[in-house]
């Protein structure tokens, strides 16, 4: 319950799997002291068991009369994977390359699986940071309130000073993105690299993202990329809207694809290769909106026709993905691109 | 009605002069203390223990608030007879306590493992405590009287020693102790822990040199899942100091409620705690309160004193014992807020803050109780949680 929100909006179209997000946060966070073991930020293939591995079955977030529900803190062997290393030394010299340690899962370990058979297989990525949810149920759930959501921008961190590694919140969160760190005996999560927002910088999981498919910003600015995608078009919706935490990463849902294939090879029309009911157990009811919305902006795109929602999604220029200054006056959003743009200048 | 509420204070505030010695009728929550010769080191095989004869204290399982994790929870749904048995010694400089407690798993916390927690130990004395001032809540103290906490516990490399000061539930805050040492030992053959707490009688502001100090013991059973919150809690108990005066005045206020004047009907109580304290509470059969509109009270016999159970029906207000749980219940009837977050539920918030700053308990005080109601209700109260056969006395 902050004053401002920032969100950050992912187009699940876009996002090729290629691990540079997890890489970025990774390097920058996670690679050492009790870390080695978490992703704030991993890419999961979706259908698929994720990262922990089957995360959704273990509780968390708030019923449907909106009281807490208690959840299961994941072990580290069974269901995040124990992290191991490769003999890279010897390998260099010409020896085979072998992974050291027992491999009995990993944070990607179903990756590009998917369901069905060619040639109607298919998957999409999800990638997956903290929600920095409204309702947060990690901070809820901690009995020394060592959890608190910055007024100022919403991001949810965990005090080091009262945390007392009691992993109440990692049994609450439902998205499992909450980590303890046994090393330590402290809880850690991913921090919306706010030290970088603090400079106006986006987090490094969104500034390096090849494919361009992240945004950030604040909820309420108008002006706004995130805003528009999540408030304006509502074509972004947030992951399992059921768990009651108002997470604010919002993802634009995957175009159900390419027609599947008959026997003979031959397309079958109308046919989806991606269930929209697979998507709405995702992200909620909205998603046939969403979907709806996209391919008639294609349909005008097609036509010839302009399609600002498209040069959203398209993001011709990285730096229009990412406002982290002060917002715009919302009235000044009624005067159209140009208009904003001119009146910024002035600002200056 | 004015003159019964006023009696209710009295008696609440006043205990009657009485011919009994002081402490008399606290026998049963009395700890003796063995005088011998220094100096006292933390062992929990040292042959002295030997000596000195042990007390059981029942314990149950803190449920006054309830926590969410699944594992802790599911082990709480079956109850296990919990108690420990207190041995204590002097010096006259130290003071040493050897906690026993059966636990047939050595359970550690680990490096290589998330899910995994250790088997732990804790002592809780009033920071300050005599004739005037009331006992802290048990359960970590509250926001006018202050707990020092000893814990111990089964860590990954050895055991984790640390001191802590708390003002209520989730408060405890670290505190710089060095004098204060402790020691554990798993007994395989046994399946028993033992933990040895050592420590000056002043540590800071604490000074146990008196006749009757207060003392409350919890332990946690890491297969249980138990940390924080989720552990096995006794009652405020005495440790009796040898060669210190009791102070009478101290002892007349921890006998309040005690008195066999005090004691009612126990059917009587149970008629009375059904069809009023059971509308928001869980207490014994009666669970029909939507959970967490108010403090469980399934073990409350186990951990209140007789006092303070007449206090919280009197006065609500008395002890306000902070909570997380009003951020645990959304109002999903009202409107979300400009980033969707739905607010809070108030029938979940124990307490509130009125006009001057003072916090309030949203149960509403019963002053005008008869008094032999609010003994009935008092002593069918003291019987939730009952003690397995056998535990209270010294063995």
């Amino acid at each position: 319950m902050s004053t401002r929100q920032l969100a950050m909006v992912m187009d699940l179209n876009k996002c090729i799997g290629c691990q540079t997000c997890t890489v970025a946060c990774k390097t920058q966070w996670t690679n050492r002291n009790g870390r080695e073991y978490m992703y704030w930020n991993n890419v999961e293939t979706r259908p698929g068991t994720g990262y922990p591995s089957r995360w959704e079955t273990m509780g968390g977030g708030f019923d449907e009369k909106g009281a807490l529900r208690e959840g299961t803190v994941p072990s580290r062997s069974a269901d995040y994977g124990t992290p191991w290393d490769f003999n890279l030394d010897e390998a260099a010299l010409g020896a085979e390359v072998v992974a050291q340690g027992s491999l009995k899962n990993g944070p990607n370990w179903d990756e590009d699986a998917g369901e069905g058979d060619f040639p109607n297989s298919w998957f999409f990525y999800l990638p997956r940071i903290c929600n920095h949810c409204s309702n947060a149920s990690c901070l809820a759930a901690c009995p020394r309130g060592a959890i608190f959501k910055r007024d100022q921008d919403g991001v949810v961190l965990v005090d080091q000073e009262r945390c007392e590694g009691l992993r109440y919140c990692v049994a609450a969160c439902p998205y499992k993105k909450i980590y303890f760190n046994p090393k330590i005996s402290r809880s850690e999560k991913c921090i919306f690299c706010f030290p970088r927002v603090e400079k106006g910088l986006p987090p490094a999981c969104a500034q390096q993202c090849v494919g361009r498919i992240r945004w950030v910003g604040y909820l309420d600015d108008e002006a706004g990329q995130v805003h528009q995608l999540v408030r304006k078009w509502e074509v972004a919706l947030p992951l399992h809207p059921e768990y009651g935490t108002q997470a604010n990463v919002y993802y634009v849902p995957p175009l159900p694809g390419p027609p599947k294939f008959d026997a003979h090879g031959k397309p079958i029309p109308g046919s989806e290769r991606i269930p929209v009911p697979y998507l709405e157990s995702l992200f909620g009811p909205g998603v046939k909106k969403a979907l709806a919305t996209i391919e008639a902006e294609l349909a005008k795109r097609k036509a010839g026709k302009g399609s600002e929602l498209l040069d959203t999604l398209i993001a011709f220029k990285h730096s229009e993905m990412f406002r982290l200054g002060e917002p715009v006056d919302p009235g000044l959003v009624q005067l159209g691109r140009r208009g904003a743009k001119a009146l910024q200048v002035i600002g200056r | 009605m004015r003159a019964v509420l006023a009696a209710v204070v009295l008696a609440v505030a006043l205990p009657a002069p009485s011919t009994r010695a002081a402490g008399e009728l606290l026998a049963s929550e009395i700890v003796e203390v063995r005088q011998v010769p220094g100096p006292l080191a933390p062992d929990p095989g040292a042959p002295l223990w030997a000596g000195v004869p042990a007390r059981e204290i029942p314990l149950a399982p803190q449920r006054t608030l309830r926590l969410h994790d699944r594992a802790a929870n599911a082990a709480l749904a079956e109850p296990a007879p919990r108690a420990l048995s207190v041995r204590a010694v002097t010096d006259g400089r130290l003071l040493a306590v050897l906690l026993e407690w059966p636990d047939a798993t050595e359970d550690r916390a680990r490096l290589d493992e998330l899910e995994r927690y250790g088997d732990a130990a804790a002592l809780q004395f009033p920071l300050r405590f005599g004739p005037g001032r009331r006992l802290p809540y048990v359960g970590m103290g509250d926001g006018e009287e202050r707990v020092l906490l000893h814990l111990a516990r089964a860590g990954a490399e050895g055991t984790q020693v640390r001191s802590a000061v708390a003002a209520g539930f989730g408060s405890s805050t670290r505190a710089d102790a060095p004098a204060v040492q402790a020691a554990m030992r798993h007994d395989r053959a046994h399946g028993t822990w033992r933990a040895v707490f050592v420590r000056p009688l002043a540590v800071g502001a604490n000074d146990l040199a008196r006749g009757l100090v207060p003392v409350a013991f919890a332990v946690w059973d890491g297969a249980r899942h138990e940390r924080g919150g989720n552990k096995a809690l006794s009652a405020w108990k005495l440790l009796r100091l040898p060669g210190r005066e009791v102070d009478p005045a101290f002892a007349a206020e921890l006998e309040a409620g005690r008195r066999p004047e005090d004691r009612g009907d126990l059917a009587r109580g149970k008629q009375l705690v059904d069809g009023m304290c059971a509308a928001c509470h869980h207490v014994g059969d009666r669970r029909l309160a939507r959970a967490g509109l108010a403090p469980d009270l399934t073990a409350i016999g186990l951990q209140a004193t007789p006092a303070y159970l007449r206090e919280s029906i009197v006065k609500p207000s008395a002890v306000i014992v902070p909570s997380p749980n009003a951020a645990q219940h959304q109002d999903r009837a009202r409107p979300r807020d400009a980033n969707g977050a739905f607010p809070r539920a108030e029938a979940f918030v124990w307490a509130r803050t009125d006009a001057g700053g003072k916090q309030v308990s949203r149960m509403p005080p019963y002053a005008a109780l008869p008094p032999a109601d609010l003994n009935a209700m008092v002593t069918y109260l003291m019987t939730q949680g009952a003690p397995p056969a056998g535990a209270g006395r010294t063995p």
